[in-house]
């Protein structure tokens, strides 16, 4: 591949000289169109951090391996365009590649068994998740927990590597984001598809079935206990629990819980928390079912205040109670006090009392209980996890705005915003971003748009909610029970106080409003991965480090292949004008010989079949802008004297041809629409002009070049520095290097890189035949002329490409 | 400053990391075979191995794994040509703090040995 690249060059660029400079325009706008590609890619995957945008950690993955294949035809451009020089440009984009995808890369999961662990066996968080792990060291402490077994995290692996789901499901969660809900919950039912239509490998059946056997007859209660969810993050409620399953149905309801994983609010739970799919690893509770009488949750320490242990209560099942449907009845009982427990009360609230400081002191923190009462009465923990609570900031300082109604604080935190009256469930996908939000009740679907939440206030619920914790977790004010919410108005401007429960009229100061940015695993992630993204090494082209060897990113490596790109074809062809045999003869008013070689729609249709074309057969905006102000009115041209190259016509010997006809004297251009490479020879001067102008800013670019002269070193000198001094004021990068100046004009718009053009032709046709008349004085008045003469032709035309008829 | 050993199946390849690193002021021991290098870092405390992947009898994350035995706290930077992610996780995981994937640079050699030297994170 590579040697019949090679070959191809050379065949070409011996035999078929002008196809070659066609085929290397192809190449060039080939690395053009590359070059945009990967510069936005890039921008793509810098934005997710620097924007903190709600996406998967999948679709980084997805991005930048499309930027690692970009970059990989890109430098296939490069290579295109000059095989030998560029060849090690490829060992480095492997290198980089490598860097970066390990820096992507997550260790593959674990799919060995165990694939089920009883409760009463030891189980690490890794294979059973946080609620099994709990839930041994309870039953091995002797505290009433139901029978059961956890099938492992390294279960749930297992069913998706031997289903192979892993690539369908990370494609979904590299096309969703959280922004496009629509979108989200269609990518989330999928995914769910996906599980429910898995099978579960024979291996893990097996193991299952053995768990069973042992657990006897009984209807069984199947719970999510995912790995990392009663870590940092509680993931409260996020997972589905089945209830009074029967034996037979296990294997369907154990991928109802596995689905849930991906259901809208759990994973919008996830992606808030920054974390990838595949870290979190789903492990399945399978219970002994208590028939309950009445539920709830017990804080071993209050929410509110931490004297007091806090137990909510509903009748039957708990699941509305944590849901935030219904209103607990509640019990606050003071720690350290002798509480009366005969009274009106359920009989097993002193039990209830006891285990939850008895949790609290084995765990060493305040502790978050679910329990439940059978119909004979006996009490049951179902789950124990450390208490996310967060003291509500009373040194805050109160906000001096009307108050409007007041509530019980949820969760803290002070926010400005406009009011949205929920008023049915169906609606929470029509919230406004950064709405306060009044409903009803905490529903649970206020979850999955939680990035869209200023704050919530609402009529019911309780602090003991899955809502409640959640929004604690996200820092989302949150004032419940607020009895006066018909006060409130869609649009209305409002400050919460949630640290006191207090509804104010109006905007607060913004600088009492906080906000802070949690650290999470992806933005660590994300840093390693934008080192070989889009830090960029390579800062100066014309320093002596701007070399393959130094780059270290793909940034570094985009960046290189266009500079050096544009350097190819600044030197594209030689001053002998090889490859101009197709080239036609351009009729000018003024005296220049010229001849133009269209690459890509640079003249009209017409004019391709004639062999002396005029500048109105010429499209090409570049070549017009730069005409416009060669030819203009203001500079005066001495018709006796025809402009080609004496130098290499004295070479050729004076007179024994037409110059006018040999494409080795005259000046030439190379014309595209919307580039142009143009060579002019004007006596002793020889000067290059390379640029694209288009509609793409970051594209733009003008690369210039001017060199030789007939007049004594010295004087040649210092037109230079006249030429020199115009450029640096009209926004040029210059350099002189003896007597060659390079002057260049980048990524700018199209209008000012026009102007640039137009300057250049009028200071090329002032100063053709300069050098025979300057000295040192002059130089500065010169410029200073120049200067004033294109300010004046540019403030009294519009556009400089309106004037090209001359 | 660093006493490093440098383990490469092809010897001018160690030769020109000894070269790199030596001008940083640090002492460079070279090796081709992976007997001698493991005996001399049993005899010898050194604070940096550079190993190559490709290596002679064994492979750059079996030595990897026996320097880790024989002097836990040695720092280890891998060394390969054509890297899979597989190879470079295990490597991590088996504790190595750095990868270099050639073609080697001098910046890039000097920057992850000062690195790994100094004890900062690497990921």
């Amino acid at each position: 591949m590579f040697i019949t690249q090679i070959f191809s060059y050379w065949s070409r660029q011996i035999f078929a000289p002008g196809s070659l400079l066609r085929k290397k325009y192809q190449y060039f706008r080939d690395l053009l169109a590359l070059d945009r590609y990967c510069l936005e890619k890039m921008a793509e995957i810098e934005e997710i951090h620097y924007r903190s945008l709600p996406c998967d950690y999948a679709r980084v993955v997805r991005l930048c391996r499309e930027l690692e294949q970009g970059v990989g035809k890109l430098i296939k451009s490069i290579t295109a365009l000059n095989p030998l020089r560029y060849r090690v440009l490829r060992d480095y984009h492997h290198k980089v590649s490598f860097y970066l995808d390990l820096a992507l890369s997550i260790n593959n999961p674990e799919i060995e068994p165990p694939y089920v662990l009883g409760l009463d066996e030891e189980l690490r968080e890794e294979l059973g998740g946080g609620k099994a792990r709990n839930l041994s060291i309870i039953k091995a402490k002797d505290f009433p927990t139901p029978n059961g077994f956890c099938i492992t995290t390294h279960a749930f692996n297992s069913l998706i590597s031997a289903n192979i789901l892993r690539p369908k499901i990370n494609d979904v969660l590299s096309q969703v984001s959280l922004d496009r809900i629509d979108d989200f919950e269609k990518g989330c039912a999928q995914i769910q598809q996906l599980i429910l239509e898995a099978v579960v490998p024979d291996h893990v059946q097996e193991q299952i079935q053995a768990g069973l056997d042992k657990l006897g007859k009984s209807r069984l209660a199947v719970r999510s206990s995912a790995f990392g969810e009663d870590g940092d993050l509680s993931f409260a409620g996020q997972y589905k629990s089945l209830l009074n399953v029967d034996p037979s149905d296990l294997d369907q309801a154990y991928k109802k819980v596995l689905a849930s994983k991906y259901s809208p609010r759990a994973m919008t739970y996830r992606i808030h928390a920054g974390l990838p799919d595949e870290l979190l690893p789903m492990a399945v509770l399978v219970l002994e079912m208590v028939d309950p009488q009445e539920s709830g949750v017990v804080y071993s320490s209050g929410v509110k205040n931490r004297d007091e242990v806090g137990i909510y209560i509903v009748s039957g099942l708990g699941d509305k109670l944590v849901s935030g449907e219904v209103k607990a009845r509640e019990y606050f009982i003071k720690k350290n006090h002798d509480f009366d427990f005969s009274g009106s009360i359920p009989s097993y609230l002193e039990n209830l009392y006891n285990h939850a400081l008895d949790l609290e002191q084995l765990f060493g923190k305040p502790q978050d209980i679910e329990w439940v009462v059978d119909k004979q009465g006996k009490l049951f923990i179902l789950q124990t996890r450390s208490l996310q609570a967060i003291k509500p900031d009373s040194d805050a300082p109160g906000l001096d705005l009307p108050v409007l109604a007041r509530g019980e604080w949820a969760s803290p935190g002070l926010v400005s915003g406009k009011i949205y009256i929920l008023e049915s469930k169906e609606d929470i996908s029509k919230i406004p971003k950064g709405s306060i939000v009044v409903a009803g009740g905490l529903y649970p679907g206020l979850t999955a748009a939680i990035s869209n939440l200023g704050g919530v206030i609402s009529r019911e619920g309780s602090a003991a909610s899955h809502f409640a914790t959640i929004a604690r977790e996200s820092s989302l004010p949150l004032i419940i029970n607020v009895s006066h919410a018909d006060v409130f108005s869609d649009g209305q401007l409002v400050t919460m106080d949630g640290n006191r429960g207090i509804i104010h009229d109006g905007k607060a100061d913004p600088r009492m409003l906080f906000s802070h940015k949690k650290k999470t695993w992806l933005t660590r992630k994300m840093k390693k991965v934008l080192e070989h993204v889009s830090t960029l090494n390579l800062k100066d082209a014309e320093s002596e480090d701007f070399i393959p060897q130094n780059c270290l990113s793909m940034h570094d490596l985009i960046r290189f292949t266009h500079e050096m790109g544009v350097r190819e074809m600044f030197a594209l062809a030689d001053r002998k004008g090889r490859g101009l045999q197709q080239s036609k003869v351009l009729n000018l008013e003024i005296p220049l010989v010229f001849r133009v070689l269209n690459l890509e729609e640079g003249l009209t249709q017409e004019a391709e079949a004639q062999s002396n074309v005029a500048l109105h057969d010429v499209k090409c905006r570049p070549f017009l802008a730069m005409f416009s102000g060669l030819a203009h009115e203001k500079i005066e041209w001495d018709h006796s004297i025809q402009h080609f190259d004496w130098e290499e016509f004295d070479k050729v010997s004076a007179g024994v041809f037409d110059p006018t006809k040999s494409s080795l004297l005259s000046s030439y251009g190379l014309l595209a629409r919307d580039y142009m490479h143009v060579l002019i020879r004007f006596g002793y001067h020889f000067v290059v002009v390379d640029s694209l102008l288009g509609q793409e800013k970051e594209q733009n670019y003008i690369q210039f070049s001017f060199k030789g002269g007939g007049a004594e070193e010295s004087q040649r000198v210092m037109r230079l520095e006249a030429i020199r001094l115009v450029f640096e004021e009209f926004g040029f990068n210059t350099d002189i290097r003896g007597d060659l100046l390079k002057a260049e004009y980048n990524r700018e718009n199209l209008d000012d890189t026009e102007k640039r053009l137009k300057i250049i032709g009028y200071v090329l046709g002032k100063t053709r035949l300069k050098d025979m008349s300057m000295n040192e004085e002059k130089i500065q008045t010169l410029a200073g002329e120049y200067i004033e003469e294109i300010r004046t032709i540019l403030n009294n035309e519009a556009s400089p490409g309106e004037i090209h008829d001359h | 400053m660093a006493k490093i050993a440098v383990l490469d199946d092809v010897y001018d390849a160690g030769i020109m990391v000894q070269r790199i690193l030596t001008r940083k002021d640090h002492t460079v021991h070279p090796f081709t075979e992976e007997e001698d290098f493991l005996y001399f870092i049993k005899k010898e405390k050194i604070d940096l191995a550079i190993l190559d992947i490709k290596l002679k009898k064994l492979s750059g994350v079996e030595v990897l794994e026996e320097a880790k035995k024989i002097s836990p706290e040695i720092k280890v930077i891998m060394l390969t040509g054509y890297p899979t992610i597989e190879t470079a996780q295990r490597c991590l995981q088996l504790g190595a703090d750095e990868y270099l994937v050639k073609p080697i640079d001098k910046h890039e050699l000097e920057e992850k040995v000062a690195k790994v030297l100094s004890g900062e994170d690497s990921g």
